[in-house]
């Protein structure tokens, strides 16, 4: 399963006779056995083994036996990639440990946003493995439990990229933005002379505004407005 | 063009057709390319380091340069004098308004300037084209009467937003003549691109277009002011009525 894509189940439509994948929160928001009002069809579904052809109806019990493997193959690509324990796992989901055995176990039914988060958990690890290897449980977990990136991933934030690059700078784990400069051989600057020429009859630089003859301007200045002062901006209307 | 007629002491407020000493600067790919007539502007490289925010760096190549003022001038302290004219209508001195005004940092004070490319710089066969100002992008300068540059151009497909505080020094600016013509390369570099109906008319005529007047109020009548102030008159000729009798205009 690719963790850029979201979490789909392949089902069968029965009264369109053709395969389509559903949304996991699609399917744990089923009110009725193998229907989803979500899509605006009421209609049966079987669930597909990939390109399998057998396929049954879609049982509530089926539903939670796919939603429990899915959970379960993210939580251990979280665990693999980034040597998260399940407890921090389940708090960046904003669950206790107990919770979330549940949810792999299939006794918990998990609901949409506890998929979501879960999924995005699975997709930061991977980011961040790639970018901080060995550190990525350092920098996933923070400085300290109140302060953690993984919090804003339960108060549901779906990209905490910029978090994750603080903590690293911190730690010392990342390069910091700098400015390097070299100087070229390039040929002779044409301002040179012009410098040494001008060194005792030039204009005075120009540092301070100048009062100008108004009629340049395409406005009667006395009844312009700079346009950079929100205090002088009307205000927007409520609709 | 001639060099002393062509170019006049600066003085005043920043004008469009001065030419100053000032920073420039461009951004480039990781390779550093710099064509040849912009080799004397790349000076210094600087590679910003963007890491922190998970980006590549950032590579620009910067100096300083003779350059040529292409802001209109009503672009010119604008907010300045925007804010200097309230503040003085709520009562205070000129001089007051004017200090309030410099230190407030949310006025505008930048311009747009094009940097100078000696003629040699440019290649031999092209150079009559150049000093015709008959190459698209590019104005032509003489050589200063001071002996500073050279014979130039003004390289319009550089430009650059330069900070008036960053100015060095300024010494000379256009005649009025050349401004016009000035601005003729940059509506013709920036609009026009190949504007060849005005320049045939001037080779016709013999003397360049500073301004066209057209008669508003019938619109038949589109007038032609030429660098010796005359004035070229044309209008349309009548036509034939339409099936309905109108004229078409």
């Amino acid at each position: 399963m690719s963790l850029a894509e979201p979490l789909t189940f392949p089902v069968f439509d029965v009264e369109r006779d053709r395969e389509c994948r559903l949304l996991g929160s699609t399917l744990g928001r089923s009110h009725e056995l193998g229907t989803s009002h979500r899509l605006g069809v009421p209609v049966r579904y079987r669930i597909t083994t990939g390109v399998e052809t057998t396929s049954w109806i879609v049982t509530r019990r089926a539903v939670d036996r796919t939603v429990a493997a899915a959970v379960k193959q993210l939580r251990d690509h979280i665990s693999s990639q980034t040597r998260l324990t399940r407890q921090e796992i389940a708090r960046s989901i904003g669950v206790d440990r107990r919770s979330l055995s549940g949810f792999v176990s299939g006794q918990i039914r998990p609901t949409p946003e506890r998929l979501m988060m879960l999924q995005t958990l699975a997709t930061t690890a991977e980011w961040a493995a790639s970018r901080f290897g060995e550190h990525a449980r350092e920098v996933l977990r923070g400085e300290s439990p109140e302060t953690s990136p993984l919090r804003l991933i339960a108060e549901g934030r779906t990209d905490i990229r910029h978090a994750l690059h603080a903590v690293a700078a911190r730690a010392g784990l990342m390069e910091r933005a700098g400015l390097e400069i070299r100087n070229r051989e390039s040929r002779e600057p044409l301002y040179r002379k012009a410098a040494v020429t001008w060194a005792n009859q030039q204009d005075a630089p120009i540092d301070r505004g100048r009062p100008r003859d108004l009629a340049v301007y395409e406005q009667d200045l006395s009844k312009a407005v700079l346009t950079n002062r929100t205090a002088d901006r009307p205000r927007r209307k409520r609709l | 063009m001639g060099g002393d007629s062509a170019l006049l002491p600066a003085s005043g407020p920043l004008n469009q057709g001065d030419i100053l000493i000032a920073p420039v600067a461009r951004v480039v790919a990781s390779d550093l390319f710099v064509p040849d007539k912009w080799d004397r502007l790349d000076q210094t490289e600087h590679e910003v380091g963007r890491s922190v925010l998970g980006e590549d760096s950032i590579h620009v190549l910067s100096g300083r340069a003779l350059v040529m003022v292409t802001s209109r001038d009503c672009h010119h302290d604008k907010d300045w004098n925007i804010e200097r004219g309230r503040l003085m209508r709520s009562g205070l001195d000129p001089q007051v308004a004017e200090a309030i005004a410099e230190e407030d940092p949310t006025l505008d004070r930048t311009f747009q300037a094009s940097p100078l490319v000696p003629m040699d710089d440019l290649e031999a066969h092209s150079r009559g084209n150049y000093r015709a100002g008959r190459v698209v992008g590019f104005f032509p300068v003489p050589a200063s009467p001071d002996g500073s540059f050279p014979e130039c151009v003004v390289d319009l497909t550089y430009r650059c937003t330069i900070d008036r505080k960053a100015i060095t020094s300024r010494r000379w600016c256009l005649s009025r003549l050349e401004r016009d013509r000035l601005r003729y390369a940059i509506a013709r570099f920036d609009s026009f691109r190949t504007f060849e109906l005005a320049e045939e008319i001037e080779a016709v005529i013999g003397k360049s277009i500073t301004d066209v007047r057209i008669e508003t109020r019938t619109g038949l009548a589109i007038e032609l002011i030429l660098d010796d102030d005359s004035v070229l008159k044309l209008v349309r000729p009548p036509v034939e009525p339409d099936p309905s009798g109108r004229a078409t205009i």
